[in-house]
């Protein structure tokens, strides 16, 4: 096996996963870069794509790109550990999947909407089913309550998984600290507002940074986990003399010279 | 532990707030302001700009009542939303830099003079690819196929914004002249 490539064969449930999860991310990444450069030459170039894909789309395709791959990111990142750390398999494996695939057509067809439909008439209508006109959250309304059922879907096989497996320090701060203050409470227009409204509260926001550090220093372990697969085997190969194989100063005048290890 | 005292903390927040951004609060006036002019005057206390409710003027000419008001700012609020106006233009601290800010658009010197405002409004956001202004910058808003009665709307959002105690935002900004004042 070579290192810091992925073998499809010896990947977990989770991990397979997580997986696409991450191609789509890595897509995902691409069109917020692609859609970001033209809205950055459209500052040069105001001409550039007038009337046709003006700089309100591409603004909105760049970062409602981000926010997506970001989200796709961290479900892969939780699906990858997952199955290590709770000593099992996920639980809806299956159902995790099939949520997969739906986030990714909705994700498709808003991208498509975005792009060829664009704005609609002052009605409810619109934002139902076009644009919510409202930044960051730009999606149509039937795709955020598609996104909280999958969401939903995902806290379940992840709390489920630990649930029915093993709990650890990582997966008490995942379903917590991640679940229930980072997506009820830490980013929501409440937040957004109690931030504004009151100052102070931004201050003692700052705890809940303290644990963003934690979820960051977990990611940054995962992504060494990534970098390094199959090392564990080279690393099991190097096995380091002990002090008294090093130094022996009772060698037989006989004995055989082996070749050091590595 | 922390988490949980944060998160019921906001909860009870999140009411607070709900209770200081409705309109008929006191930053966020009733929709029926926009029946009168908006004017705005340095306050020593906060040493920022906030808005003074004027005498009446009504928009188009013609005195709305509370609910007619809000069925048409409710007009304006959803065309900006369903034409993605905050992609490019700024609201209340919300949006982007491409374009102006929107927030006391209403009172923008741009616009000349009273009489003329309402008017050149209308007629702009029908056909802004001919009206438009750029300043200099080459930036042209784009035919985004609002009707007269959406424009209306708008108009009547944006003056009911203006109205808005923003604590001094947009910082530096000057108002057009209205009823012999500005």
């Amino acid at each position: 096996m070579t290192i810091g490539q992925l073998d499809w064969n010896n990947l977990n449930g989770g991990q397979k996963l997580a997986t696409r999860y991450f191609i789509v991310a890595v897509v995902l990444f691409i069109a917020q870069v692609v859609f970001g450069f033209i809205a950055g030459l459209q500052y040069v170039f105001p001409s550039l794509f007038y009337e046709v894909l003006d700089f309100n789309v591409n603004r909105m395709v760049h970062i409602n790109a981000m926010v997506v791959w970001m989200l796709y990111g961290f479900i892969g990142a939780v699906y990858w550990l997952v199955e290590d750390e709770s000593g099992r398999e996920v639980v809806g494996l299956k159902l995790g999947n099939i949520a997969f695939y739906v986030l990714t057509a909705a994700v498709t067809v808003v991208v498509i909407v975005y792009l060829f439909v664009q704005i609609g008439p002052g009605t409810y209508n619109t934002l139902w089913f076009i644009n919510e006109g409202r930044e960051y959250i730009e999606a149509p309304r039937w795709a955020d309550i598609g996104i909280v059922v999958v969401l939903l879907i995902f806290f379940y096989n992840i709390s489920m998984t630990f649930m029915k497996g093993r709990w650890s320090g990582i997966s008490g701060v995942l379903v917590l600290d991640l679940f229930v203050e980072r997506a009820i409470g830490g980013s929501t227009w409440q937040a957004y507002f109690a931030g504004q409204m009151h100052p102070w509260f931004v201050q003692a926001m700052q705890w809940r940074i303290l644990f963003g550090v934690v979820t960051v220093l977990g990611l940054l372990l995962l992504v060494w986990d990534l970098l390094t697969i199959g090392s564990k085997e080279t690393r099991a190969a190097a096995v380091v003399p002990s002090p008294e194989e090093s130094y022996s100063s009772t060698i037989p005048a006989d004995a055989e010279v082996k070749p050091s290890p590595g | 532990m922390i988490t949980a005292v944060m998160f019921v903390i906001l909860i009870f927040l999140s009411f607070h707030s709900m209770s200081k951004i409705q309109a008929g609060s006191k930053r966020g006036p009733a929709y029926s302001v926009i029946n009168q002019r908006i004017f705005y005057k340095f306050n020593e206390d906060g040493s920022h700009m906030i808005p003074v409710i004027g005498e009446q003027a009504p928009l188009f000419g013609k005195t709305l009542s509370e609910e007619e008001s809000k069925q048409l700012v409710t007009k304006g609020k959803l065309t900006i939303q369903g034409k993605n106006c905050i992609n490019c233009h700024t609201l209340l601290g919300n949006g982007s830099y491409y374009a102006p800010d929107l927030t006391k658009a209403w009172l923008d010197p741009g616009w000349g003079s009273e009489s003329i405002r309402e008017q050149l409004m209308i007629d702009f956001l029908m056909d802004p690819s001919t009206n438009a202004r750029t300043f200099g910058s080459g930036r042209k808003m784009p035919k985004l196929g609002i009707t007269e009665e959406e424009a209306r709307g708008i108009v009547a959002f944006l003056k009911w914004m203006s109205a808005i105690d923003t604590n001094g935002f947009p910082h530096n900004f000057q108002t057009i002249e209205q009823g012999g004042q500005s």
